[in-house]
């Protein structure tokens, strides 16, 4: 989920995608990848090639139009969630 | 085992732990680790850190694999399929193979049970009805062996209830066990989630 938020602002090729994940989360950079693949499968991201300026081609990930509502319906979810905990919380 | 501590190393060995997906799919997870490795090592990382922060490539191999392998399932509803899932699933560790082998015997139990029982029935209607067909055509044929005679149209038409039954379990079982499909697929991704942590 955290990975959609990400790609509904920009593309990002995977190497990006997995510093900026890094930076704030705990997470094995390895383990964004197997993430990233099942996403593609449930066809949230779609990929394509890009050169790039060195070095070999880019693999950039970006959100498709099912992504973008399935970050939607989450984020619904999560606010009504969290509205609720929070209830109890205060 | 020893660790991976260079980018051939360690694609080698992810190549190895993938060998049972196809070829598209295994070269599709290459592009992101090789690309992986092109970037990390032009932002001036050493390829021994790089293998480090990706993580032992065989649980990487698995997680990959177990992705597929029950997206596979789901589309394509087949025994060799769903076990092909299980097996992946349980691939991941001991913690699972609990979690995945108990329910899934559990519910397997349930429908075999159920499926006996209804067979038990329609069968058990069957005979009966035959029993009772033959002693409407010729009374003193099962005089000897079977005390009910007499009222043997009764019998003859609880028979045919019980064979209806039997036959109704069955369809009713035919739909338990496609839940169960469902289900063991739904409880798998679950499993997953909760290992990968996708939301």
């Amino acid at each position: 989920m955290c990975v959609l938020a990400l790609l509904v602002k920009r593309e990002f090729y995977g190497y990006e995608l997995v510093q900026e994940i890094s930076k704030k989360m705990a997470i094995s950079e390895g383990t964004i990848y197997p993430l990233l693949n099942r996403l593609k499968h449930d066809k949230f991201v779609s990929t394509y090639l890009q050169e790039s300026t060195d070095g070999p081609p880019r693999k950039y990930y970006k959100l498709t139009d099912a992504g973008k509502k399935q970050l939607a319906d989450f984020k619904q979810d999560w606010s009504g969630f969290v509205d609720i905990i929070n209830k109890f919380l205060k | 085992m020893e660790k991976v501590k260079t980018k051939q190393e360690y694609l080698k060995e992810l190549k190895k732990n993938l060998s049972s997906l196809d070829k598209g799919e295994i070269d599709e997870i290459f592009l992101d680790y090789e690309g992986h490795f092109s970037e990390g090592l032009k932002s001036g990382r050493s390829e021994e850190d790089l293998c480090d922060s990706l993580g032992d490539p065989k649980t990487i191999a698995k997680q990959m694999k177990v992705g597929v392998i029950v997206k596979k399932a789901e589309f394509d509803r087949s025994a060799t399929n769903i076990i092909r899932a299980l097996l992946a699933g349980m691939g991941l560790g001991f913690f699972n193979l609990v979690f995945i082998i108990g329910p899934f015997l559990g519910l397997l139990g349930v429908l075999v049970g159920l499926l006996a029982a209804s067979l038990a029935i329609f069968f058990a209607g069957l005979i009966s009805f035959f029993v009772s067909l033959a002693t409407l055509i010729s009374p003193d044929l099962f005089t000897s062996y079977v005390g009910v005679a007499s009222g043997s149209w009764t019998l003859m038409f609880t028979s045919i209830g019980l064979a209806a039954l039997g036959n109704l379990m069955l369809i009713g079982s035919w739909y338990v066990a496609k839940w169960f499909y469902i289900i063991i697929i739904k409880y798998l991704k679950l499993n997953l989630k909760v290992i990968i942590g996708k939301k």
